[in-house]
């Protein structure tokens, strides 16, 4: 098994290499088995890992040593535990799918093979930051996912408004990266290592000031790559990427990076309790602060995206009270059903012919049938109807936090759950009911999209309905003799004792988020379809509502404060310092080595007696020297 | 020995082959020498063990005459291979009016090859002046072997005259040498110089052998000879003393200076001087001159600059050090040449110029020559980073200076190396001519640009050899 662990990271990479060197050639077929067939190989090996993880616990697998630098040494080697067959389970499973579906949707473009060589790549990336069992490893993964991030955000890059998003998305997470590879260099220095096992060891029980800057700088990459406050504003603009990255890397895999940081390092952040309630608020406050945002976005994309980081919020404020393995149950069933809302928005955005303006849908449900049923499954799993999963994993989530820090941020919590529902309930009312609002060519050019992409939106329906019972909460353990999965697999992350709510409270927030949601259902279907309300325009949008609309102005405000005074900083160094210091002592230099060549051509005279002079004085000089002491 | 024995009766059946009528065979035969002379040292360099430099004959068997180590294995392996190269080389480029000498050349190579080998081998002060003679006298009428051009007759009697008046100054030397010390063999000048004072006739006859060393190698302020005769002898001749001749001499320059005088007798303040102004005559010379041949007639004064790091450094592994630096060095030089014969057979002159433009109409000829002007100013991945990184490091014990200046004078040397790389894919061509190569030449410059990167990958392929 051990050897056949090499090959899940390996045959993406090789799925990449052939594609992106031999796919110009290739047909459109064969370049998608081969990008779709590498991910399924990864997927098959990645059940069998996991299984094995099942039947024997964790193991590790050496693939060669990498670099031996005074004390740091560095192993290409793979920790397969719990945790990482987990991810890799999420991360090839869910991109097998993405893959098919991507075969359907980027059927028509011309850099088919580049983008699923990019594909590809990011998987092989991916699959190294989860699997590797040090930081290093896992540093050069989470560079990889980046890079990908940010080549498949310009994918088309002759829009140049993309390439600047993607430029954005990069820089973000370039400022998060900093922090990630101080912490690193804090672990290196306080524990002489980089590999998870022997730093973990040297953790354990530990505590102090050192742990905390470890884990805030680590965190501070988790901000980055996970899209949390104040490094958030990349997320909505990637979306400029195609569709199925968006549900990939920017949904289901790469922003979850972060909280997989946070749980490897669950050591570390256990023993840090100041560190884990900054996270926490740092987590609660972007969960809030997106969904307001959410509500005001009448990009279908855009509406998903502001979803997306404040899902991560929620995943963060989880981590914060110290209930990792709720975390990644909730990574889990969002990778499921954010997957399946973004290629859903997909296949919408494929009917209308390229269209992403809510205002322009409307009354799709005849014409796309199962894209509605599956957006509507995705839609209601997201706001949280029981029993689909991401009722019972956000559930799980308020319990955390109700039992871990108090009443304030559970509160504030359920408030974001409530604008969740509305927002995602605006987004479908717009899309799929009441009447058709775009032009009359899209009407006619209405259609559902081809096996290749509905097939993968079915089962990850499926999976959205049912991922919920891989953690049963008590109540339904109860009633149905079933227990809770997940948190005996995750035995191995560092969870802050484990809470058993009392029954009532399940009850009552069972109850309660029925009524709720069913109460935001019909006033938000009243407003949007009996009243035929529609989103203002931007311009008109009036007081909070524009600035809602506005995102809170937060990128003019990175403007101002971060971008023009690096850009006039910048102008200052070009023009002084690299032109005339730098240039002007470059450019002395070589006229001082041409003046010095011309006179010293000029010795060379082609005269014999010269030379022979020449040599004689030379040595007579040596002579001269050696003996005037 | 046996090597030396075997090139010499090969060089004497070439040389004689034209009067059995049998030209023809020259080049086989040759070229048949000198693998069997490489299997030879291959084989030798096997049967050794320890000590680098401790020969597996006993030295009395040729009464302290010769002592054939690991040390002179290694130097003659790689004036062996960039024998066999330039031969190669050889096989189409010589013009027919002069094919009628060819086995006179090929003879007269051996021969000067023979000089090389004791060069790297001698154990007494007679067999070092044996050896510079056997090495030059082939060399004077080598550099001057197109009788009826006068560029080739003025190297030859440039270099003869002025090889003559040093070779009096080393003799004057080494007599100095034997009257501080009465004795020519190297052991008990070891002894000398380690065990007592240094008398001032002895320093005298120090810096005179030192002196006629210096001529040979190409050293600042004997250096004059070399641009002119490098660009007067034909481009073969040119080849086998920039890589072949000057591996021999700092050889045994090494060997007299480092290993028997030790550091400690004074001369490497001396040397160190030395090595500062040739590594700066060398470059800044270079980037005025617009003839290939001329341009790296300068730039192996200036890497002789760079290797005296190793001489005047303490380190015991600056011999290997050395070897590294020679073989990176004689790969990257024989396959610019190969590049420059090709384009002055098809254009009629070795100007930069005539190299515009090559980029385009034969891609393979430049690729390999961009590899060997990366390798001799030392970008990495290329045989030429590796053992400047090589030879820097072990020399930072001894004169640090030193290696600060090299460094800055590696940056210069970039402006002259990359002169024919941007006329060849940045300038368009000035003329159609066609540039076209033999296999002969693809083959050597396939050796050299494989060799390169491999070695600049890694140099373990050679620095095995030495462990």
């Amino acid at each position: 098994m051990e050897s056949l662990i090499l090959f899940i990271p390996l045959l993406p990479l090789i799925g990449f290499a052939i594609n992106g060197i031999l796919g110009k050639n290739l047909s459109k077929t064969i370049v998608g088995i081969i990008g779709s067939g590498s991910v399924l190989g990864a997927f098959i090996l990645s059940v069998f890992a996991f299984f094995q993880v099942l039947d024997a616990g964790s193991f590790q697998a050496v693939a060669f040593k990498w670099l031996e630098i005074g004390s740091l040494k560095v192993d290409v080697g793979f920790q397969i535990d719990q945790l990482s067959a987990m991810m890799m389970m999420i991360i090839t499973g869910i991109g097998f799918l993405i893959h098919i579906y991507s075969i359907g949707y980027m059927h028509e473009d011309a850099g088919f093979y580049k983008f699923f060589a990019y594909l590809n790549l990011f998987i092989f990336s991916m699959l190294l930051l989860v699997m590797g069992n040090n930081y290093i490893l896992l540093f050069f993964g989470w560079e990889g996912v980046g890079l990908c991030s940010y080549l498949l955000i310009g994918f088309w890059y002759q829009n140049a408004e993309f390439g600047k998003a993607a430029r954005k998305a990069f820089i973000m997470n370039r400022i998060g990266d900093l922090g990630l590879l101080l912490g690193i260099f804090f672990i290196f220095q306080t524990f002489g290592s980089v590999s998870f096992n022997e730093v973990f060891t040297a953790a354990s029980g530990t505590g102090g000031t050192v742990i905390t800057i470890i884990c805030v700088l680590l965190f501070i990459g988790a901000m980055g790559k996970s899209a949390q406050i104040p490094l958030y504003t990349w997320l909505p603009d990637a979306m400029a990427g195609p569709t199925p990255v968006s549900a990939l890397i920017h949904a289901a895999t790469m922003v979850t990076a972060g909280i997989y940081l946070v749980c490897r390092s669950s050591v570390l952040f256990a023993a840090s309790p100041e560190a884990s309630q900054f996270i926490m608020y740092i987590g609660l406050f972007t969960a809030l602060f997106a969904a307001t945002i959410g509500l005001k976005q009448n990009d279908i994309k855009k509406v998903l995206a502001y979803s997306t980081v404040s899902q991560l919020g929620f995943m963060f404020v989880s981590l914060g009270v110290g209930a990792y393995s709720t975390a990644m149950f909730h990574v889990t069933t969002h990778a499921f059903f954010k997957a399946l809302l973004f290629l859903g928005s997909g296949s919408v955005i494929h009917a209308m012919g390229g269209e992403q303006d809510i205002r322009k849908m409307g009354g799709l449900k005849k014409s796309l049938p199962i894209t509605h049923i599956t957006f509507l499954i995705g839609t209601l799993a997201i706001a949280g109807i029981p029993p689909l999963s991401g009722f019972i994993s956000k559930d799980e989530i308020l319990a955390k936090v109700y039992y871990g820090t108090g009443s304030l941020p559970f509160i504030l919590l359920c408030i974001t759950a409530v604008l969740t529902a509305t927002y995602m309930f605006r987004l479908y009312f717009l899309t799929f009911l009441g009447d058709f609002r775009g032009t009359h060519d899209q009407k006619h050019h209405l259609h559902e999209s081809p096996k290749t992409m509905t097939i993968p939106l079915i089962i990850l329906a499926i999976l959205s309905v049912i991922g919920g019972f891989l953690g049963t909460p008590e109540w339904m353990n109860h009633i149905l003799g079933t227990e809770h999965i997940l948190d005996k697999y995750l035995s191995l992350l560092h969870n802050k004792g484990i809470i058993h709510p009392s029954e009532i409270f399940e009850y009552v927030v069972l109850f309660v988020s029925i009524i709720v949601v069913a109460i935001i259902w019909f006033t938000v279907k009243s407003f949007y379809i009996s009243k035929k309300q529609l989103p203002e325009n931007d311009e008109d949008e009036k007081g909070f509502a524009k600035l809602l609309s506005k995102k809170y102005y937060i990128d003019e405000i990175y403007n101002t404060l971060f971008v023009k005074p690096i850009e006039a900083i910048s102008e200052f160094t070009h023009n002084f310092i690299d032109k005339m210091l730098v240039d002007g002592g470059v450019n002395l230099f070589g006229s001082g080595v041409k003046e010095g060549g011309k006179t010293l051509r000029w010795l060379q005279s082609g005269k014999l007696e010269y030379y022979i002079m020449g040599m004689v004085v030379g040595l007579l000089l040596i002579l001269v020297f050696n003996f005037i002491k | 020995m046996k090597l030396i024995i075997f090139i010499t009766i090969s060089a004497i059946i070439v040389l004689f082959s034209s009067i059995f009528n049998a030209r023809k065979a020259a080049l086989p035969l040759t070229l048949m020498a000198l693998l069997i002379g490489l299997g030879m040292v291959f084989q030798y360099n096997c049967q050794c063990d320890g000590s680098f430099y401790r020969s597996i004959v006993d030295e009395a068997t040729y009464r302290n005459m010769i002592s054939f180590t690991r040390f002179s294995a290694l130097f003659s392996g790689v004036m062996l291979v960039a024998s066999i190269l330039i031969i190669t080389l050889s096989a189409n480029s010589i013009k027919p009016i002069f094919d009628h000498y060819r086995s006179d050349i090929y003879g007269l190579m051996l021969f000067s090859l023979c000089g090389a080998f004791i060069l790297v081998s001698y154990q007494h002060l007679v067999m070092l002046f044996l050896g510079i003679e056997i090495l030059s006298i082939p060399l004077y009428i080598l550099a001057g072997s197109r009788k009826n051009e006068l560029a080739s007759n003025e190297a030859a009697f440039k270099y003869f005259l002025m090889g003559s008046f040093t070779t009096g100054v080393l003799l004057f030397g080494i007599a100095l040498i034997y009257g501080a010390t009465g004795s020519f063999d190297l052991n008990a000048l070891m002894t000398y110089c380690h065990v007592g004072q240094i008398s001032t006739m002895f320093k005298v006859g120090m810096i005179m052998v030192l002196a006629g060393m210096s001529f040979k190698i190409g050293l600042v302020p004997f250096h004059f000879w070399s641009p002119d005769v490098y660009s007067g002898s034909p481009s073969v001749v040119t080849a086998f003393m920039a890589t072949v001749v000057k591996t021999s001499v700092f050889g045994a320059t090494y060997i007299l200076f480092s290993k028997v005088f030790g550091v400690n007798s004074g001369w490497t303040d001396t040397l160190a001087v030395i090595a500062a102004a040739t590594m700066f005559v060398g470059n800044l010379t270079a980037t005025q001159q617009s003839g290939f041949k001329r341009m790296m007639a300068y730039s192996s004064i200036a890497h002789a600059g760079y290797l005296l790091i190793a001489m005047v450094s303490p380190d015991l592994a600056s011999g290997k050090a050395v070897i590294l630096y020679m073989a990176a060095y004689s790969l990257a030089t024989i396959g610019a040449f190969a590049v420059m014969m090709a384009v002055r057979r098809c254009t009629g002159s070795d100007d930069i110029n005539n190299f515009n433009g090559l980029g385009k109409s034969n891609p393979v000829l430049a690729t390999a020559l961009t590899i060997a002007m990366m390798s001799l100013a030392g970008i990495p991945l290329t045989a030429g980073f590796i053992s400047k990184y090589y030879l820097f490091t072990i020399g930072w014990s001894g004169y640090s200076t030193l290696i600060i200046l090299a460094i800055i004078n590696s940056a210069i040397s970039v402006y002259y190396y990359f002169k024919p790389v941007i006329a060849m894919w940045f300038k368009p061509s000035t003329s159609d001519i066609e540039i076209k190569t033999d296999t002969s030449l693809n083959i050597v410059l396939w050796v050299c640009v494989i060799g390169i990167i491999a070695v600049g990958v890694y140099p373990d392929l050679i620095l095995a050899f030495a462990d």
